[in-house]
């Protein structure tokens, strides 16, 4: 485990972090898969875990991933390579973009990045989507499939009633916040097992 | 000495909104920017705003661009180092002290479960983010194009997330500059 390599994987994916927590994670699970540091498994798992806990997603998931490359130094070089470039980056772009407001070619860039990372995102729920129904098969992988994949009942009962829980809203409320879905969906997993 | 204190002070309000906000990096920034504005006085309500939405337009991620900008504008890069170290200490010690605890105790039965059953959350927390991101662009052939093209190549080809970013950014700056020479053309009007 090389440490350079975790600082520098990181600065990457804080500077093309555009537009909220989830737009960074295509780009974070193809380095972390890339350099075997977790699995897609328990990538999915400590993406729901720094969703659950209190603080700041994109932190939280850093630490994580960097936690489980390379221990307590691990974690260390994983924030700071998401905190300190991409901050000072913010002040100075921030400085410059009062500046040059409504600069064409920045204009353009985010133009072109952000229906990017709308694709990018669905590509990724699409990998998580089916290591949860069909048990693991990647989308890409199932283009040279024969026949269709087994379905994992429980995972689709699971995902189909977090859907509806999610999806549905209390009058004048909202929906469900997020971290009580994936607390709601972890008790209603132990549930199923639990039928069974 | 007022400086340093300042700066403890701005360690100290990050820290706790680590510690205690729950919720999307919108939710804590403008949480964090209203605790500046009402209990400390740093700043003025029209420049959390601005604040805010500038911040979302600049890379990485929101609350620890705002902490910085924060911090910077009440106690120089000094104070913007405060309050970033102040957001990621709490993040720090909370997942490392799970990760220790998943490592031990990963193999009882139920804890696999319940992780499961985090997983669908996971991925049904994806495909939300798919529709809120995706109703923030604005309708046209471009994006359409662009999401479809990238989703395809991502997801069935395997293509890499950078250059297909990469791409996407090139082709972003080819329709500015089109559009540009074409509005050029019809004389000015929009």
């Amino acid at each position: 485990m090389n440490y350079l390599t975790l600082f520098f994987s990181f600065l990457k994916i804080g500077i093309f972090a555009l537009g909220g927590g989830y737009a960074m994670l295509p780009l974070l699970q193809q380095e972390v898969l890339s350099h075997g540091w977790l699995s897609h498994q328990e990538l999915i798992n400590e993406i729901g875990l720094a969703r659950a806990l209190p603080g700041v997603f994109g932190l939280n998931l850093s630490v994580f991933v960097g936690y489980g490359a390379g221990k307590l130094a691990g974690a260390l070089t994983a924030v700071a390579g998401m905190l300190l470039p991409t901050a000072l980056l913010a002040l100075a772009l921030m400085k410059w973009m009062k500046k040059s407001s409504g600069n064409s070619l920045v204009r353009g860039v985010l133009d072109g990045v952000k229906p990017a990372t709308v694709g990018l995102v669905a590509a990724a729920a699409l990998t998580a989507l089916f290591s949860s129904i069909l048990g693991g098969v990647l989308p890409a992988s199932l283009l040279y499939y024969r026949q269709f994949p087994q379905i994992d009942w429980r995972g689709g009962a699971l995902v189909l009633l977090v859907f509806v829980l999610g999806g549905c809203r209390k009058k004048g409320r909202g929906t469900i916040p997020p971290a009580l879905l994936l607390v709601l969906a972890g008790v209603l997993s132990c549930l199923l097992h639990l039928i069974r | 000495m007022n400086r340093i204190v300042r700066w403890g002070k701005l360690f100290w309000m990050f820290l706790k909104l680590g510690f205690l906000s729950l919720g999307s990096g919108r939710v804590i920034a403008e949480r964090l920017c209203r605790e500046a504005v009402r209990k400390r006085g740093w700043l003025t309500k029209e420049e959390v705003q601005q604040l805010v939405a500038e911040a979302g337009t600049v890379p990485g991620i929101l609350p620890v661009n705002v902490a910085a900008v924060t911090g910077c504008r009440v106690g120089g890069v000094l104070g913007a180092l405060a309050a970033v170290l102040g957001l990621a200490v709490p993040s720090l010690l909370m997942v490392s002290v799970l990760s220790l605890f998943i490592s031990r105790f990963g193999s009882v039965s139920w804890i696999g479960w319940f992780l499961e059953g985090m997983r669908a959350g996971v991925a049904v927390l994806l495909l939300f983010a798919v529709f809120s991101l995706g109703n923030r662009c604005d309708r046209t052939n471009f994006n359409a194009i662009v999401m479809a093209v990238v989703f395809v190549w991502a997801a069935f080809f395997g293509g890499n997330v950078l250059w297909l970013l990469l791409g996407a950014a090139g082709a972003g700056i080819l329709r500015a500059l089109l559009l540009s020479r074409r509005r050029g053309r019809r004389g000015g009007a929009p």
